[in-house]
């Protein structure tokens, strides 16, 4: 699988992260395509996030994004809006 | 700059310029060399290799320009600085020092100020290219022992991973990894019990890293399949393995099929990977596509991991393909993808099955037309051709040769075991046994056979007894696959019941017998039904008990 176009590191996440009880929500409305390594950006954010007890939704995928979830079998990890 | 003191090179035939600039150069703490003539100055300079040369124009034998020229060339890429002294500064010979290497100018008279400032102006320049120099040569070593370090590691890799059994006429693939290391990891092998095993997968990112994680795959792969482990359990035990050593980010999408030639099924776990697709040899269309219904490996831990797998039948002469995303992501010159449109398409035109993977590699690179390969590409095919794949089975049993704890002497032993429902549940105990038979006695090249028989004697006992189920159901492939979900679907519930298994070795005349009695509190079996003479039964179910036969000398109900 290939390289992200852009790199985050666990330092950009927010900070506020590690409350418990809050959601957060990824915009993906503005992403065209994403490989595999963006996926494993989202399972750095989920880790980040509090792993099983984190509360994630990936919000406004495009079609070409919404099957990369779903082969990859996101949707058991994330909500998926 | 350096602590050394440097020479300097005077090269004039006048001796009172050359006196006058030593004493200069002397006062500035330089030794000081002499030539009297261009020929002198380029003998002098080869043997003694000074760090900057004083040159005059017009001297006997050579003149100053086609000494520089020769210096120059002595000194190949170490920069040596030439300082043209010149009566006076005209255009003409000021471009033909330059042109033969001069770097710079020195006008009669001789000031001591403005030659030390050229001279400290020069050196410098010398230092910054020896540092330059000095580091693109470290940098020209780094490259070639990482090259041989890399070209090493790449012969170990290629060894530990070893495609297994691809190499077969039935299997065609296309692996074209992106760097060195690829991303992407195929492998297949054969199982104890006939048919083969194929793993293919796709780590997140490609390079060193990912073929890193491909190593306790291929050796868990490896040795669970030839310990006659079902995949459900390898890519179980994968999972666990690559969620301890992978990073969180990186996991590998991957699909692995069992292709078993006594049921003729197709038993497929994907997660992560675009759909496997089943290629009809008779009608010419796709028959079934099982897509990614898990995630990939290394991102969950055991107790939430499904190894739930897809069971369909499959004839002779169908194809199978699995690919990596790669394949779909290939880009177009406007940086367009293949897509799953077009993949799907391909499957669509009612193409002979002989043609397909040719004329899938011809339209991707039809359509990649020369852009930059952007993922490792991994495309497989499998024809199902029954007597290829259980030859291979046969093969790989005499390559591995007794490998018994005991020796090889034929001793008496016996050992029993019970297995209750709730064991039967959670446990395929065959590979544990075989594992034990053959530790325990080192039967030599007999591993299939044995597990033949112990695999058919089990399924005849949990099958059908315990689990009553139906071999006529499996008259066809539909057939089979109502079978395989009716028999997943009853262990699941199983709570009574047990079986027995009893194995006794005794050495006798021609070495050893091995007496094995399956004993299940079922209903018990209609023996003459099962009893059709292997040649007219071409048929997908009953053949258990014939197979029985042609391995033991006796079989008793």
């Amino acid at each position: 699988m290939g390289d992200p176009d852009i790199c985050l590191s666990p330092r950009q996440f927010p900070q506020t992260a590690t409350e418990d009880g809050i959601s957060f929500t990824i915009d993906m409305s503005k992403a065209s395509y994403m490989d595999s390594s963006a996926l494993g950006m989202l399972l750095m954010m989920r880790e980040h996030l509090g792993g099983n007890s984190a509360n994630i939704t990936i919000s406004s995928s495009s079609a070409d994004i919404s099957n990369i979830l779903t082969v990859a079998n996101f949707q058991s990890l994330f909500k998926i809006a | 700059m350096s602590e050394n003191i440097l020479t300097v090179l005077v090269a004039d035939d006048d001796v009172t310029n050359r006196l006058l600039l030593e004493a200069i150069l002397r006062k500035e703490g330089y030794d000081v060399i002499h030539a009297e003539d261009g020929r002198e100055a380029v003998e002098v300079f080869e043997r003694e290799r000074p760090d900057l040369v004083l040159m005059d124009i017009r001297m006997p034998e050579l003149d100053g320009y086609q000494a520089t020229e020769l210096i120059k060339a002595m000194s190949g890429d170490v920069f040596v600085p030439v300082i043209f002294l010149t009566a006076n500064s005209d255009i003409d010979s000021m471009v033909k020092s330059v042109e033969a290497g001069g770097d710079d100018f020195l006008a009669k008279p001789y000031n001591r100020i403005q030659l030390q400032t050229r001279i400290n102006a020069l050196m410098r320049i010398r230092e910054l290219y020896s540092t330059v120099r000095q580091q693109r040569n470290e940098l020209i070593l780094h490259q070639k022992r990482l090259e041989r370090e890399r070209q090493m590691a790449k012969r170990l890799f290629a060894n530990i991973i070893h495609t297994g059994s691809l190499d077969q006429p039935n299997i065609k693939y296309l692996l074209s990894p992106m760097s060195l290391f690829s991303g992407d990891i195929l492998l297949a092998a054969p199982k104890p019990s006939g048919g083969v095993h194929v793993i293919l997968g796709d780590f997140t990112g490609h390079g060193l890293a990912a073929a890193t994680g491909a190593l306790p795959v291929s050796s868990i792969f490896y040795g669970m399949t030839a310990k006659g482990y079902s995949i459900a359990e390898i890519v179980t035990e994968i999972n666990t393995r690559l969620k301890t050593i992978l990073p969180v980010d990186m996991f590998l999408a991957a699909c692995l099929i069992d292709i078993d030639t006594t049921t003729h099924t197709l038993t497929v776990w994907n997660g992560g990977l675009p759909p496997l697709v089943v290629y009809a040899a008779r009608q010419l269309a796709v028959s079934q596509r099982i897509p990614s219904q898990h995630l990939p490996l290394g991102i969950i831990d055991g107790e939430s991991f499904s190894r739930r797998v897809e069971v369909v039948g499959i004839q002779q002469g169908d194809r199978i393909y699995i690919c990596s995303d790669g394949v779909l992501e290939t880009q177009n010159q406007q940086g367009e993808m293949f897509g799953r449109d077009r993949f799907a398409a391909l499957f669509e035109a009612g193409l002979a099955p002989q043609v397909l993977f040719d004329t899938i590699l011809d339209r991707l690179s039809d359509f990649q037309a020369g852009s930059l390969q952007q993922d490792d590409v991994t495309l497989l095919e499998i024809c199902y051709d029954q007597s290829l794949l259980e030859q291979r089975g046969a093969t790989i049993e005499e390559e591995e040769g007794g490998r018994g704890r005991l020796s090889a002497t034929p001793s008496s032993w016996g050992l029993t075991l019970t297995l209750t429902a709730d064991l039967l549940k959670v446990l395929d105990p065959l590979p544990l046994l075989i594992q034990t038979l053959m530790d325990l006695q080192g039967f030599r090249g007999q591993r299939q056979q044995l597990y033949t028989v112990f695999s058919e004697l089990y399924s005849n006992a949990l099958e059908h007894g315990l689990l009553k189920l139906d071999s006529s159901l499996k008259a066809n492939a539909s057939g089979f696959v109502e079978y395989y979900q009716a028999r997943e679907q009853r262990l699941a519930v199983l709570s009574e019941g047990e079986i027995r298994i009893d194995i006794r070795h005794q050495p006798d005349a021609g070495g050893g017998r091995l007496t094995i009695t399956f004993e299940d509190t079922g209903d018990g079996f209609d023996i003459d039904s099962a009893l059709l003479p292997l040649t007219e039964n071409l048929g997908h179910a009953g053949r258990g008990i014939q197979l029985l036969r042609s391995i033991c000398d006796e079989v008793t109900w």
